[in-house]
């Protein structure tokens, strides 16, 4: 977590940005990894990940005048952009929306000892997360797979903070009761 | 229930990857590219905007010079002095003329 401090200097690169374009270099190079992990969970395809990913850090270039200070990290906003790219994408091609999740991830998620994992619980975890609605996908893996606060969330999805809440809790409570597993995570 | 698929990938994407597609001198000539076209179609708009209220001055110009020379021919037909209307002459007078 970034603290008020550090998120006023990223908040005055970004200021900095709207006037000198090579200010935004720094942010670039920060979290281009990050958002280009975030995409391609959403894609699972490279190409299409550095298209958007692209894309994203143009548009936040482009409107980094514009960018408003609200406590939170510039970060959240490159988020946020991406998302929209991504969404953008899947209206446009009017394909389902894919989710490529790493393994790992699954299970750093569910509290199971490594001897109990068996390639039927984690095709069962999978057909769970394909019968959950897009919305309460795109909050759980903001959550646990990007580890952001609720609060990051309900700005990057554009809803409120409490749906955020209720979204991730219903997921998890459903997943509790289909699998009788412990969830690490129980949010922030 | 959901409409979207899920995908199961074994390793997360190696950063040997995706620095391949980190390029931000890349992003900024895109950048630049973008903000040209940008105040190209500012001033494209501009021009037609000025040409438009020019030729629609010019217009108002025109139309206003001719209904004034109508106005003209108007006021000779039906001037309020009349004109001199010839009437016959009388005997006294066509014996002044001879």
């Amino acid at each position: 977590m970034l603290s008020e401090d550090d998120i006023r200097k990223e908040y005055a690169i970004l200021e900095r940005s709207g006037k000198n374009s090579q200010a935004f270099g720094e942010l670039y190079e920060r979290y281009f990894d990050r958002i280009f992990n975030f995409i391609y969970r959403q894609t699972d395809d490279e190409d299409l990940t550095a298209d958007l990913c692209s894309q994203t850090f143009l548009n936040a270039l482009k409107n980094a005048s514009r960018f408003e200070f609200r406590g939170l990290p510039v970060s959240a906003w490159f988020y946020r952009i991406a998302s929209n790219e991504v969404n953008k994408h899947y209206r446009k091609v009017k394909k389902e929306k894919v989710f490529s999740i790493e393994e790992i991830l699954i299970k750093e998620l569910v509290e199971i000892n490594n001897d109990s994992w068996s390639d039927e619980l984690v095709q069962k975890l999978v057909k769970y997360m394909h019968d959950l609605p897009t919305e309460m996908l795109e909050v759980l893996q903001l959550r646990f797979f990007e580890d952001k606060d609720f609060k990051e969330i309900s700005y990057i999805l554009s809803i409120t903070e409490s749906g955020a809440k209720m979204r991730t809790y219903r997921a998890l409570d459903r997943l509790r009761k289909n699998f009788n597993i412990r969830v690490k995570h129980y949010g922030k | 229930m959901g409409n979207n698929e899920i995908r199961l990938r074994k390793q997360k994407l190696s950063t040997g990857k995706i620095a391949r597609h980190r390029n931000y001198a890349e992003l900024l000539r895109k950048h630049k590219r973008g903000l040209k076209t940008r105040h190209l179609i500012i001033v494209l708009i501009y021009s037609i905007i000025v040409f438009v209220i020019l030729s629609i001055s010019i217009m108002l110009i025109r139309t206003g010079k001719k209904k004034v020379s109508k106005n003209v021919g108007y006021t000779i037909g039906h001037s309020a002095t009349p004109l001199p209307v010839k009437t016959p002459l009388t005997q006294k007078e066509k014996r002044i003329n001879q």
